[in-house]
């Protein structure tokens, strides 16, 4: 009998302690002991960011509010977001990385589970952000029943109608001026980009290769034959959806990389590259041509690693060490991949006050306003800097240089606050913390292969929108693993690995579930 | 009274040393196996030291060197200005003492308990117990409990939930088992109470199963970061080895970052390695004789 009792007992804690795991259906708004209205907020690019600083402080304080500031890790940033939803266990503010693969398993979903609090769909009291989400690429793919979930975090501002990742090679025009290969202002023909490889190939030690590719890009050398960058590519012919990674443009260059790697150009190991193995091998001069993400953090990052790996060569041209190559394919054209302007989103718990997210609204437009950015660039007026004949003149006093030159790093909260609106590519130019000559040279380059588009010169790599954005089951679950399924079977047959030596087994690897995918696209898109 | 005619016993022959006593061709193979084993073992700390220690600009123009030409301590001062580092070192330490002694605490009494004669429940809070070591609830409702309880973001998280390692448990009820009955009659005789037997005669005499028990503790605290990575958010609340893996993580460049990192050399990384493997390093040779004995002692009685 007693036991009976202890079994119903405790059937009865573990029912109890489910049920309260079921959450409350909404937040209560608290206020911390100046009556500001606390709210927590988890950004990937907080960093090691807390908060604490007198520009943080200003802000509470003029807008009546208590930030609790939380970072996500970069290596579980994903897993993080998604075990803090399925919990309830969410910021009042929070960051997730969405884009049109995830759309459907993440976001969409989300927003119709009711774990999203909808943007308000009256802007006009936020102006500035407003216009930044009128900016805002395929912002109409992201509104569910007219509703906008979240901030598409701006990523490139610019008025450009194409806008493009910046996946592009830099190489060492040192060496190849010592080889005898450069080519004025860097251009390459797709037959001078081999001969520039050959000759690396010959004269540089043997621990030292011609071409590597950053992990995740590999094998760039496609980009230059394929249709889009990813899955699903569109056949004409058929008017269907088709596998791109086995479409005649993509096998050939696939052929074209095998036979670059037959020719020992390709960093040996590339195969089985680790996180960050070929960024290091190229600041360890071991990369001649190296295709990466030249973000401005990555190239200025590149650059910085250089230095400091060849402070004892002597006449060390750091320019020359990273060079960004203009490589033509063999259809005359350089290649770029397109992508959106914004990258993930700030999204909002669905239980948290109106309240509340106005006055979260308020704060981004007023940090994306003339003044607002002023202060989360420089700080203070009148203190960190002054204005002068209409322009921003810094205090060294209050704001020193380093020993190198550099202005001295400093934490400003409005800073890191306005990364929920966007990425800040908009203040490079004139923040002073960049290194002005690498924006300038990464802002020509951008600034080329804009009229180059224009000229019909550059190709950009995208998906059709239609599918791009379509969700459906399986595309939804599946396309992610797919896509690095494939470009592995891609470099097993680059390696002549047995078990895809063969273009026959390497399109036998596209069985289940490519077929039941690419049906189940064409069925949706009524093709 | 017949004289007892007492044997001389043959003293024992000296032996001359036969070929089983040489270091024959057999003891050499072995002997260059294990010396092939203990370098590898060693190398890596070495290697690690070695590089912790090099110039980047020497390291990158030769990764695989074995001694460097010039010695720069730049990266453990570089490591030691981190205050990341210090308060991953702080809540590394909390755990190291607070929480070993609350599982220590836990685990003894509940091993003492189990391991006293019948009582009403006692095999069904065993089984209950024994379950968990071949069985867990998953990670998603451990997940669910844990936000339920209102502990994500706190250093309780860290401690609470490893109140009693079944392991561990068992090492000290079969420990305690196997001291005998008698004790714990005779003390009784003389008046003592359940709490005084246990305190003061069963816990004196099982000092060395309590050392490895506690040394099992101290290591998985030093070593802890999975439910800090699972449920934390704060930066104060990094273990030790969180912030580690943060030193030593590359992101993924495709992902944008805004913010300009700091210059991780390979030296950096290597230095806060080293940095959190020196106190495991230096105490564990002495300590772990405790763990062997400590588990044979135990294992003497189920």
């Amino acid at each position: 009998m007693r036991t009976k009792y202890f079994l119903l007992l405790t059937a009865g804690a573990i029912a109890s302690l489910s049920l309260n795991g079921c959450g409350a259906k909404t937040k209560s708004d608290e206020y911390d002991r100046y009556n500001r209205l606390k709210i927590s907020v988890s950004n990937l690019y907080f960093g090691d960011y807390e908060g604490g600083d007198s520009y943080l402080e200003q802000i509470q304080n003029d807008f009546g509010v208590k930030f609790t500031l939380y970072s996500y890790p970069w290596d579980t940033w994903e897993q993080k977001v998604s075990g803090e939803v399925n919990s309830r266990n969410l910021s009042d503010v929070f960051h997730a990385n969405i884009d049109s693969y995830n759309f459907g398993s993440s976001y969409k979903f989300w927003a119709e589970d009711g774990i999203l609090k909808p943007l308000p769909e009256d802007l006009s009291r936020w102006p500035n952000l407003n216009a930044m989400l009128e900016n805002t690429s395929n912002i109409d793919a992201l509104k569910l029943n007219g509703k906008l979930y979240g901030i598409p975090v701006a990523k490139n501002t610019s008025d450009y109608s194409c806008t493009f990742s910046p996946f592009t090679y830099i190489y060492r025009r040192d060496w190849a001026k010592k080889y005898g290969v450069y080519q004025e202002n860097d251009e390459y023909t797709w037959t001078q980009f081999e001969a520039l490889l050959k000759a690396f190939k010959k004269n540089l030690p043997s621990d030292t290769y011609a071409l590597g590719d950053v992990e995740w890009g590999a094998p760039s050398i496609t980009n230059f034959y394929k249709q889009v960058p990813h899955c699903f590519a569109y056949d004409e012919a058929t008017n269907k959806y088709v596998c791109n990674y086995t479409t005649n443009e993509y096998i050939k260059g696939l052929n074209e990389a095998k036979r670059f790697k037959q020719q020992g150009y390709y960093y040996e190991a590339q195969n089985e590259a680790a996180d960050g193995e070929l960024n290091k091998l190229y600041y360890g001069n071991r990369i001649g041509v190296f295709y990466e993400n030249l973000s401005y953090t990555n190239f200025n990052d590149l650059r910085r690693q250089l230095i400091t790996s060849n402070t004892d060569t002597p006449n060390f041209n750091i320019d020359d060490a990273v060079a960004i190559m203009k490589i033509r394919g063999e259809d005359g054209k350089y290649v770029l991949e397109g992508t959106d302007n914004w990258f993930s989103m700030t999204l909002f718990d669905n239980r948290i006050s109106n309240k509340k997210l106005e006055k979260i609204l308020d704060i981004l437009d007023y940090l994306l306003s003339e003044e607002g950015t002023r202060f989360a660039i420089y700080g203070f007026e009148g203190y960190d800097y002054n204005m002068v004949d209409g322009k921003v003149v810094i205090d060294e006093d209050y704001w020193p240089k380093e020993l190198d030159g550099e202005y001295a790093r400093k934490d400003n909260g409005g800073k890191y606050l306005r990364y929920l609106a966007t990425l800040g590519y908009d203040t490079l130019s004139y923040d002073p913390l960049t290194h002005k000559p690498t924006v300038k040279y990464l802002e020509n380059w951008e600034k080329e292969m804009h009229e180059a588009y224009d000229n019909g010169e550059l190709k950009v790599l995208k998906e059709r929108t239609e599918v791009m954005w379509l969700t459906t089951k399986w595309k939804s679950k599946l396309s992610g693993g797919m896509r690095k399924a494939a470009l592995k079977n891609a470099m097993k047959y680059m390696w002549s690995d047995p078990e895809v030596d063969t273009i026959s087994k390497y399109k036998d690897k596209f069985g289940y579930p490519w077929p039941e995918v690419l049906e189940e696209i064409n069925n949706a898109l009524g093709k | 009274m017949a004289k007892i005619k007492l044997e001389k016993l043959p003293l024992a022959r000296r032996e001359k040393p036969g070929p089983s006593n040489r270091f024959g061709a057999f003891d050499v193979v072995i002997f260059i196996i294990l010396l092939v084993f203990a370098f590898s073992i060693i190398f890596p700390f070495y290697y690690l030291f070695v590089v912790s220690v090099t110039p980047q600009e020497i390291y990158v123009n030769n990764p695989t060197l074995l001694w460097t030409p010039k010695v720069s301590f730049e990266a453990y001062e570089t490591v030691f200005k981190e205050p990341q580092i210090w308060g991953g070192l702080k809540i590394t330490l909390i755990l190291l003492f607070g929480g070993t002694l609350y599982q220590m605490f836990f685990t003894v009494i509940t091993g003492y308990a189990l391991s006293r004669k019948n009582w009403v429940g006692k095999n069904f809070v065993m089984n209950m117990i024994l379950v968990t070591m071949f069985f867990g609830g998953g990670l998603i409702p451990y997940y669910e409990l844990i936000v339920a309880l209102g502990m994500p973001d706190t250093i309780w998280v860290m401690i609470i939930p490893g109140a009693i390692d079944t392991f561990n448990m068992l090492l000290m009820r079969n420990y305690f088992a196997s001291l005998p009955k008698e004790l714990e009659e005779s003390a009784k005789i003389d008046g003592a109470n359940d709490i005084q037997i246990f305190v003061k005669i069963f816990l004196p005499l099982s000092l060395p199963m309590l050392a490895t028990v506690g040394l099992f503790f101290a290591v998985g605290n030093w070593n802890s970061w999975y439910n800090g990575m699972l449920f934390n958010k704060s930066q104060n609340l990094k273990t030790l080895q969180q912030v580690l893996q943060d030193v030593v993580y590359t992101p993924n460049s495709s992902i944008p970052n805004p913010n300009a990192r700091k210059i991780t050399t390979e030296s950096i990384k290597m230095a806060a390695i080293f940095f959190t493997i020196i106190p495991m390093m230096l105490f564990y040779p002495f300590l772990q004789r405790f763990f062997v004995k400590g588990i044979v002692v135990g294992a003497i009685k189920g």
